[in-house]
């Protein structure tokens, strides 16, 4: 083949723009540590990038709602064990009350006591996490229960995503849990009944409410069972929204990231070539009559 | 015989055979980087009729017979074809490179906005009633809208910029065309008045142009009898016919977005619209109304479809007042230049106690049943047939396919343009080694033609000299 001048210059232009053009693409990887900085350079991983992403940041707000609650949920067993706590101090006031040989004024004494702990069980199950009221339901702008233990809520029941398309419950009915609307114990009304027939030196209706106590127990507890089943599953559903999230990190990071050392390796040999192709080039031009012809 | 006045007669034409040798020669070196250009050659044949003498003849020097270009036509044919794929798909690959409104690394995009939105949702779904998770809901909308709006944006400039990209082309195009059609004139005229000898020059810049418009237009060349060239469209309209050219102007086509079109106006006056082009306007055409249209198109969609599906739930749900939703994005009537129009409504971005996460009216401030269902459009399949992030994960994939598509066929096309400029380039270049060996050989045959001169002279001074 007839070789020309323009031909030597042409590919000395083309073969040194084509390592050039290599070398700044690994070195732009080797610097940045993506391999990917248009859709065209790789199209299926520049849509499973997109994917991947999206996929994090679900986990991601998952994990981080699921926490909440957890932390919500505890709050909520921790309220719910001190009304546990009230209840069977009550049982044990109205068994003692109960008895003929305890006083008039004994019994009024104790009066005062369990209307304290109406109060302090009001107040443990008006817990506020931020500005909600966790036992409030819907209506949790507003304390769960008066002092008096009257219930200011409503029935809505808290629910989340918990995982891709997956939602549970994550708080309690308090009308249920606490005034016994689904055929329970009304525990603020039992607690009432027992200071008023205290106060009254009521024996028969001291009596007559003993067995309001241990099923109002059982009550909370079963609720506290049923919490520590959400619990469970909130710890269960942060862990696995958290592998999701490495995993769709990782997958992120395989699609888009540059492997180091082959970017250093590409860099180093487009490196080389252009060497070589500047060599090559400038031998190309040295090679003429021109300089042989005196 | 040959008398000695005709010898140095001889000897004067052959000197002027070897400076036209050596001229050419250097006409050749002086263009040896001139684009287009082919090299040329001077053809040499004895002079006719020789002089018989006795049983011999004595021949009557050398002439200067042709001074021919260097082209091989099978090349030249294939050239302006391969030249035209090449831009188009070069042209197209450099358009679709230059747009990174879609890349998937880039911060505040559609993706990482859709996914930012739905975890915002998320958290007011779990608290209702919080104004601050309500106020940042309100801000993802509007970072998604707003990323909605500036990737349509980003398409649509970039369409924008592929428009005065083809104006100038259109322009190029017309110039070259006049310059091949007053070019078949003149190498007809300089032909005839030459006595067929090749204008080879001229014939030089109108290949050069030739070539230059099939790179831009994807016209092809066809030359007539007369040898003149005209450049076909593949529709079969031309471009230059023999001394006329037609010219291609643009005019704003407002079945596509107000974007410019093509118009063919013939030397006769008549016009055709939307010509079949190739070349770059034909690679910048495919880009705009392909790739970048369709992505453009399909993000439309997906602002239209998402909008209509958060709108419709957003209105089953209740605002901190307990009053029924409204809209939350404000997508306008028409799906076309949805991505560009969404915007969170005016109403809920001055007042975030409008976003309507309560699937009752009762159930407020705390009730977020309807925000987990809004959050579940994640799951939703759009009438498109995917989530919308999946679709928009089809965007930009699509959008790389073909990206990558374009640009490898352009490597491909560039490799086998290459190829055949190196073919061509081996005919028709000038090699500078070459041309100072037959300047050198040209200069020894003049030297030589001069020692015949000088003898010639030294014979006739001989002459002059007898008594």
């Amino acid at each position: 083949m007839r070789v020309t001048e323009r031909m030597i210059y042409a590919r000395a232009l083309t073969s040194s723009g084509r390592s050039a053009t290599e070398v700044e693409r690994a070195a732009r990887e080797a610097a940045s540590g993506s391999r990917i900085f248009h859709p065209g350079d790789d199209s299926v991983a520049s849509g499973s990038i997109v994917v991947g992403k999206a996929q994090a940041e679900r986990f991601e707000s998952i994990s981080q709602t699921a926490a909440r609650a957890y932390d919500e949920t505890v709050q909520m067993d921790a309220a719910l064990g001190d009304v546990g706590a009230i209840l069977a101090r009550a049982q044990q006031i109205a068994v003692q009350a109960s008895n003929d040989s305890q006083s008039p004024q004994g019994r009024a004494a104790a009066a005062k006591e369990v209307e304290a702990m109406i109060r302090g069980a009001a107040a443990a199950l008006n817990v506020k996490v931020g500005n909600r009221y966790l036992f409030a339901g819907d209506l949790d702008a507003t304390p769960a229960f008066d002092p008096a233990g009257v219930y200011q809520g409503d029935t809505g029941i808290r629910r989340l995503e918990v995982a891709p398309g997956v939602t549970l419950d994550v708080s309690l009915r308090a009308d249920e849990v606490i005034g016994g609307t689904a055929g329970g114990v009304d525990i603020f009304a039992a607690l009432t009944n027992l200071a008023r027939a205290l106060e009254s030196n009521d024996v028969a209706a001291i009596h007559a409410g003993l067995d309001d106590y241990p099923k109002a127990i059982a009550q909370v507890a079963t609720a506290r069972s049923a919490l520590g089943g959400v619990m469970n599953v909130l710890t269960t559903s942060i862990d696995a929204a958290k592998a999701g999230k490495d995993a769709a990190d990782f997958e992120v990071g395989r699609q888009s990231d540059a492997d180091p050392i082959e970017a250093a390796s590409r860099l180093a040999m487009a490196q080389h070539a252009l060497d070589a192709a500047l060599t090559v080039a400038a031998q190309s031009f040295r090679l003429t009559l021109l300089d042989k012809l005196k | 015989m040959a008398s000695l006045l005709a010898l140095l007669s001889q000897a004067a034409n052959s000197l002027a055979a070897h400076q036209a040798v050596i001229a050419t020669a250097g006409h050749n070196v002086t263009n040896v980087n001139t684009p287009g250009y082919a090299r040329q050659r001077v053809d040499l044949a004895a002079a006719l009729p020789a002089d018989r003498v006795g049983a011999g003849f004595i021949g009557r020097g050398v002439v200067v017979q042709s001074i021919t270009q260097l082209r091989d036509r099978f090349f030249e044919m294939q050239y302006p074809q391969a030249a035209a794929t090449s831009a188009r798909s070069d042209a197209e690959s450099t358009a679709l490179q230059g747009v990174h409104a879609l890349d998937p690394e880039l911060p505040g995009g559609v993706g990482a906005a859709l996914a930012a939105f739905y975890s915002n949702v998320r958290a007011v779904a779990a608290d209702a009633g919080n104004p601050g998770l309500r106020q940042g809901a309100v801000s993802a909308a509007r970072a998604l809208a707003l990323s909605f709006n500036r990737t349509g944006e980003d398409l649509r400039q970039a369409r924008l910029g592929i428009d005065v990209r083809l104006d100038s082309l259109a322009e190029q195009a017309n110039g070259l065309a006049q310059q091949i059609a007053e070019l078949n004139r003149q190498i007809r005229v300089s032909t005839n008045a030459m006595g067929g000898a090749p204008p080879n020059d001229l014939l030089d810049a109108r290949a050069r142009a030739r070539d230059e418009l099939a790179r831009i237009t994807g016209a092809v060349p066809v030359t007539d009898g007369d040898g003149n060239v005209s450049m076909m469209l593949a529709s079969g309209a031309s471009l230059v016919s023999g001394d006329h050219a037609a010219k291609l102007s643009t005019y704003v086509d407002s079945a596509n977005d107000g974007h410019l079109a093509f118009r063919l106006q013939r030397a006769d006056g008549s016009f055709e619209d939307r010509p079949a082009l190739g070349g770059a306007i034909g690679g910048n055409l495919d880009a705009r109304d392909g790739a970048i249209k369709s992505a453009q198109d399909q993000l439309d969609q997906l602002a239209w479809e998402f909008a209509d599906a958060v709108n419709t739930i957003h209105q089953l749900g209740f605002d901190a007042a307990g009053n029924p939703g409204g809209d939350l994005f404000d997508v306008g009537a028409t799906q076309a230049g949805a991505a560009r129009r969404i915007a969170v409504t005016a109403a809920i971005l001055a007042d975030p106690s409008l976003l309507a996460p309560s699937e009752t009216a009762t159930g407020v401030p705390g009730n977020g049943g309807n925000f987990l269902a809004l959050g579940q459009i994640e799951d939703r399949l759009l009438p498109g047939g995917s989530t919308p992030v999946a679709t928009f994960a089809g965007i930009v994939s699509g959008f790389g396919a073909a990206a990558a598509r374009s640009k490898s066929l352009a490597a491909h096309d560039a490799t086998l343009l290459g190829n055949l400029e190196d073919m061509r380039e081996s005919v028709s270049g000038v090699s500078v080694d070459e041309e100072l060996i037959t300047i050198s050989q040209a200069q020894r045959a003049y030297d030589a033609v001069s020692k015949v001169i000088a003898t010639t002279d030294d014979l006739l001074d001989t002459l002059m000299k007898l008594r």
